[in-house]
């Protein structure tokens, strides 16, 4: 704690911690002490000298927003000299400024207007001949530039210093004549550019998507949550006449404190893309026709029951997606359990059991070394990339990056451990061995078993295995020992497949043995938690309660009905199943594995019957027999629950279009139709969200006495319970490999990709990259490939056609390709289950 | 009257180093090394009374004990970036007698406890910082820069750094930011560079004529030199004059020295009778005629007739000069030197230089004269470096000693002259 200082200001006794500026002094009392340069979030600047104040025995004014407090200081902060100083810096910007208000973007929230407004002259004496500079040019395809209202404030050059750590703005000229550009040639593309949007304090930074879409007072602004990612960044979406306008930052401290990236910025124009469904297309004749809700209701009901009836239970199965709400996703398992009748349910990209939610963010912010473990929180999480860049940049937090591509955090000096694809639990048995073996471990019980299980990973045998020099292995182990606050991080495609039990275990003992906090998992869909917590798998119950009689007993009297005691099928079981034939009906809300899964496209095919829910016609809507028009996040009540675990309101923004139906409405809907009361344990008129929250509070352990009431608008952390922490044996099993495809598939997202949603969202789309293979100068002068050639990738599955793109960010012996960029699945040169895709590149 | 600190120049070879040594040069250093701790230094120099001669006067030796006790590395950065329209002194001295200099810097680095010092100096001055390089050069040659200095045990590394050409360069903030590589603007103080200056380390910043008075003191005794001058303004001090007289150059004189003395008896007299004086460089406020015979050039008698020493920069104006276009020119030097960080100056020297503009070209009103001193009040103490005041000095003086004249460029639209 802080010694607390008392001062007066404007004649009022303030006491505040030592070390507080005069500024939030006289914040703290509800002082207005205007500033243009000063953002809390950045260091002081004192340029723009609108907050001077009159300080006792202090020689001339004083900046507020740099000078810190002292016991008995006398400050006046409307005084005659300190009033007439306001007008003058105000007058001195309004000589050149273009007073272009009535067009401008920012009118209405602009603090120069405010300012103007409050404090400022109310005549011109300026009669020269203003200054011109470039008016309303593009700074890059987001953002427009104005010359003439920028103030040189240079907050977006000092938040691109101090937080995105993109330096791609400066100062340029002199005097008068300064302005604020890209470096000649150089573009604007950080992925955190439109932050500086909101942070100018005028109209000089404006977005090229809201850009006269809107006047700021005509903006209904609805509290919401980001659904792009799972950091679940609080946003607030501005609406006029029912359309979405703009999505700015909503400040939440334990969240993305108010930032965010620009995909969740600026890519939801999609919601207005003429290709969104808005009514109901049933199958006719072979070909998508518009129907009733009735009608496709009714068919649907009537299908499913035939089918129910005639194969049994087992031969239907629904799949839903991390992308819906808890609400939607907690009605859809109970609709399939309880209507359909089996336990057939699960997801797309299921995080494997055993996988734990991140530590809160403020752990990761105040971390001292951060090991981010298969995973790219630039393209999977990017606020989280913002907070390790400016830990990193700032406070020199260690960032060891384990990855088979160079991923741009390890600019921070890594180390970067490049391993080879399938030795991940070599490599981290290596990291316990070496802390072992230079006793540099905190935890010190039952080290001895542990010592014994990676006895065999010593560091130089470790680099035969993994590629990782033994040197780099060692600094790794020293730097993750020597922080006081390590946090692990790993993608989620770390612990699947076959070794992923395994990879988990080991970096389970290697958090335990340097004292950390339990490895998070970098959850890639906006309610990748959520769905599970509400048990849309086949092994859960909500609440994640295993399929025990005593569970199933309890949940059937709650739900009023007879729950199905048999075991249900995954998605990878299902879609065998429908290759089969023993599986003959899907329900498939919001997820695309004729495009994700590697055999979801003929698995689809041969179903006899599919009902799909969605926003647009995905590839696998396009093979539906009944598609069902739904609603986007923003025209929906609801909640997600981040990679943290915390749940999070999403409010309805818009009224959803034409015959368009929110998710859970749409369940409930076809239960009714179907002769079920599924929507709350009341009945229900309309689709309650919050009447289900409630219903889940109840069912849910982790979520008891959660209401939207206490929700609020910052949200709540729930903590569903992790195992005992102990050590435990991690065997590394060699994946196979194969002499006829040597190189090893890595993949990945990428922030801008070809995804339903981005590829719908009319300006950002142009951002999206070329498909592209990229490989290794040593692998690519083998093959004799070179940079930008048209190159065939194929496994013993199947071959995709793409551009090469050499370069040494991917390690010899791999190449990546990006997910969701190309109109082929990536996936589907794998083979399910498979540890490594192993594939051959050729020159075409 | 015997010179000290122009007493090299015009010396044959004076630059060189064999003639420095010949005329008794590095004999001070090798006295500090030998005979001084780096405290009895700071003490000696602070006991001698020298302030700091770049244009604010401060005591250099109690700069100098403002270094936080043992935190290193330190460094120490001459000031060579002489911008004040007016001034010339430090360019003889590093052109004449660049060894005199060097060994000023060597001392106080030794004082100051540095073992990396740096020379600012203006990227137009390319022949004194080629003069400087090669001395440089010369010096480590010899020994007297490098490791173990004259065997003292004592080393020091000297770089040379050009700048890129900009006022406010010479500002002590924006000329340690731009010795980092990066823009040459002013930085928020605190903290003061003596705490965190240089890559954010305890940094002394002097002027040229600073350091190169230093040896003197080291060689003669602060008795000695406080023998110069008066009680509060002791030593010696250069002097460059120019204008309206028919020998401009740089003088040394004791300061005290009477203001008269130098016009009449060093610059040999006005050229034209004096029609105003801007006594320090041309941010000091001009002044009228009739002051000139009882001042004397000193910190504090000029402060009391309402102007600055400054960089003891003497510029006599003659009769016949039209005082506007004079004050239109400056406010032009300023508007074109302002770096844009802070509002009042950026904007405020902007619009000064058009209103002297519209006046000079016969487009003047007269609420314009009220108008630009309420504008100069608007920048007065709010400007974020001094720049901004600097702008201001012409303008108020010049309106409140030639009102009259800038009325009948207004009325008349034309000059007085």
């Amino acid at each position: 704690m802080e010694p607390l200082v008392t001062l007066t200001i404007d004649d009022r006794e303030v006491t505040v911690p030592a070390g507080t500026t005069v500024l939030n002094a006289a914040k703290s009392v509800g002082i207005e002490i205007p500033t243009l340069c000063y953002y809390e979030k950045l260091a002081p600047f004192g340029g723009c000298r609108i907050c001077l104040v009159e300080i006792e025995k202090m020689r001339g004014l004083q900046t507020a927003c740099t000078t810190v407090v002292r016991p008995d200081m006398v400050v006046r902060t409307a005084s005659p000299e300190v009033l007439k100083t306001r007008k003058a810096i105000l007058e001195f910007l309004l000589t050149n400024h273009p007073l272009d208000c009535p067009v401008c973007d920012k009118g209405g929230e602009c603090d120069l207007q405010d300012f103007v407004f409050k404090w400022g002259p109310t005549e011109s004496r300026y009669i020269e001949e203003k200054r011109h500079k470039r008016k309303a040019y593009a700074l890059s395809p987001l953002i427009v530039k104005d010359e003439e209202r920028c103030v040189l404030c240079r907050r977006c050059v000092r938040y691109l210093e101090e937080w995105a750590d993109d330096l791609q703005l400066d100062y340029f000229e002199r005097g008068r004549l300064t302005r604020v550009d890209t470096f000649p040639g150089q573009p604007f593309d950080s992925v955190f550019s439109g932050n500086t949007i909101d942070i100018c304090p005028v109209g000089a930074l404006t977005s090229r998507v809201f850009r006269f879409r809107a006047r700021s007072w005509e903006l209904e602004k609805v509290p919401s949550v980001c659904a792009y990612c799972g950091v679940g960044c609080n946003i607030t979406l501005d609406v006029k006449t029912n359309k979405l306008r703009r999505i700015s930052g909503r400040e939440n401290p334990a969240v993305n404190d108010g930032w965010l990236c620009d995909k969740g910025r600026f890519a939801h124009q999609y919601i207005d893309s003429p290709e969104r469904i808005t009514r109901p297309l049933v199958r006719k004749d072979g070909e998508l026709r518009p129907a009733s809700w009735d009608e496709a209701l009714n068919l649907v009901s009537q299908r499913l029951r035939e089918i129910v009836r005639e194969s049994g239970p087992r031969s239907v199965g629904g799949v839903g997606s991390a992308t819906v709400t808890n609400e939607a996703a907690y009605l859809f398992q109970k609709f399939v359990r309880t209507v359909l009748g089996t336990n057939n349910v699960d997801h797309l990209g299921r995080l494997p059991d055993g996988a734990r939610p991140l530590p809160s963010m403020t752990e990761v912010r105040e971390a001292d070394a951060i090991l981010l473990f298969g995973a790219d929180t630039l393209e999977e999480a990017p606020v989280i990339e913002l907070f390790i860049r400016r830990a990193a940049n700032l406070k020199g937090t260690k960032v060891i990056v384990a990855n088979p591509r160079r991923i741009n955090l390890t600019r921070y000096g890594g180390p970067w451990l490049a391993y080879r694809p399938g030795t991940e639990v070599a490599l981290l048995n290596g990291l316990a061995h070496v802390i072992l073996a230079e006793g540099l471990h905190k935890e010190g019980r039952r080290v001895a078993e542990l010592k014994e299980w990676v006895k065999d990973y010593p560091p130089d045998k470790v680099e035969e295995i993994t590629a990782v020099p033994a040197e780099t292995l060692r600094e790794a182990a020293r730097v993750l020992t020597e922080a006081q606050k390590a946090v692990l991080i790993y993608g989620p495609d770390t612990v699947r497949g076959p070794n992923g039990q395994a990879c988990l275990t080991a970096l389970n003992n290697l958090a335990l043995l340097i004292g950390a906090h339990e490895p998070g998992c970098l959850a890639q869909e906006p309610n990748s938690w959520g769905v599970l917590d509400m048990g849309l798998a086949p092994h859960l119950y909500p609440g994640r309660q295993r399929l025990d009689d005593k569970v199933r007993e309890r949940l059937g009297k709650r739900w009023k009905a007879q729950l199905p005691s048999e075991a249900g099928l995954g998605l990878d079981e299902m879609l065998k199943a429908a290759l089969d034939g023993e599986l003959e009906a899907l329900y498939i809300m919001a997820a695309n594995p004729a495009m994700d899964h590697p055999i979801g496209d003929e698995a689809l095919e041969k179903l006899k019957f599919l009902v799909v829910q969605d926003l647009f016609l995905t590839e696998t809507a396009q093979l539906a027999d009944v598609v069902l028009p739904a609603a986007s996040f923003a025209e929906a009540d609801g909640t997600f629950t981040n990679m943290a675990g915390r749940v999070q309101r999403l409010h309805q923004a818009l009224r959803p279009l034409a015959e368009v139906k929110p998710h859970g409405q749409i369940i409930v809907d076809l239960a009714r139709v179907m002769g079920q009361e599924i929507g709350a344990t009341m009945p229900l008129e309309h689709y309650s969200p919050q009447a289900v929250m409630e219903e889940i509070a109840r069912v849910a352990a982790p979520y008891e006495g959660l209401s939207y009431g206490s929700l609020g608008d910052d949200g709540i952390p729930v903590t569903t319970e992790g195992g005992t922490r102990r050590f435990a044996q991690a065997d590394f099993r060699p994946p196979a490999t194969d002499a006829a495809y040597p190189l090893a598939l890595v993949t990945g997202r990428l922030l801008y990709d070809r995804s339903p949603l981005f590829a719908r969202s009319e300006i950002m789309r142009q951002l999206v990259p070329e498909p592209f293979v990229e490989i290794n100068p040593a692998d690519a002068e083998t093959l004799r490939i070179a940079d930008q050639d048209a190159v065939t990738v194929s496994s013993a599955r199947d071959s995709l056609e793409l551009r090469a793109r050499v370069s040494d960010d991917i390690r010899p012996g791999c190449v990546f390709v990006p997910l969701h960029l190309n109109e082929m699945p990536v996936v589907a040169l794998s083979e399910a289950g498979a540890a490594v895709t192993w594939v051959k590149v050729t020159k075409r | 009257m015997e010179k000290f600190l122009l007493r090299n120049v015009g010396v044959p070879n004076s630059h060189e180093i064999d003639v420095y040594i010949g005329r008794g040069g590095y004999q001070a250093l090798a006295k500090a090394l030998k005979e001084f701790e780096p405290q009895e230094l700071v003490n000696l120099v602070r006991e001698s009374g020298l302030r700091g001669r770049g244009g604010a006067g401060f005591p250099a030796g109690v700069k100098w004990s403002f270094l936080p006790k043992g935190v290193y590395p330190r460094y120490l950065v001459c000031n060579a970036d002489e911008g004040e329209p007016g001034t010339f002194k430090d360019r003889v001295l590093i052109e004449h007698d660049p060894h005199g200099l060097i060994e000023g810097i060597i001392i106080s680095s030794y004082a100051c406890e540095v073992e990396h010092a740096f020379i600012y100096i203006r990227g137009e001055y390319v022949f004194g910082a080629k003069r400087l390089e090669k001395a440089v050069a010369q010096a480590y040659e010899r020994g007297y820069l490098g490791r173990n200095i004259l065997g003292s045990g004592y080393d020091l590394e000297l770089t040379v750094h050009r700048g890129a050409g900009s006022y406010v360069c010479g500002e002590e903030t924006g000329l340690l930011t731009s010795l980092e590589g990066d823009r040459g603007h002013p930085k928020l103080k605190p903290p003061f560079p003596a705490s965190q200056g240089l890559y954010r380390k305890p940094t002394i910043i002097n002027n040229v004529e600073t350091l190169f008075n230093v040896p003197f003191i080291v060689e003669h005794g602060a008795e000695w030199y406080k023998g110069f001058g008066t009680e509060r303004s002791p030593g010696l001090k250069l002097f460059c004059i120019s204008g309206h007289v028919n020998k401009p150059g740089v003088y040394e004189l004791p300061l005290g020295t009477p203001m008269m003395t130098l016009i009449n008896d060093y610059a040999g007299g006005p050229s034209k009778p004096i029609k105003t004086v801007i006594p320090g460089g041309s941010s000091t406020p001009m002044l009228p005629p009739d002051v000139l015979e009882t001042l004397t050039l000193d910190y504090e008698a000029l402060a009391a007739a309402g102007s600055m020493l400054g960089s003891g920069a003497v510029i006599v104006v003659g009769e016949g000069t039209c005082i506007v276009r004079l004050v239109e020119r400056l406010a032009e030097f300023y508007r074109h030197e302002s770096c844009g960080k802070c509002i009042p100056c950026r904007e405020g020297t902007d619009w000064l230089y058009k209103i002297m503009h519209r006046i000079e070209h016969g487009q003047g009103r007269e609420e314009d004269i009220d108008l630009l001193l309420d504008i100069c009040d608007n920048i007065s103490g709010k400007s974020f470096c001094p720049l901004g005041d600097a702008a201001l000095g012409p303008i108020t003086s010049s309106i409140k000693h030639f009102r009259d004249e800038y009325l009948y460029h207004i009325r008349e639209r034309r000059c007085m002259v």
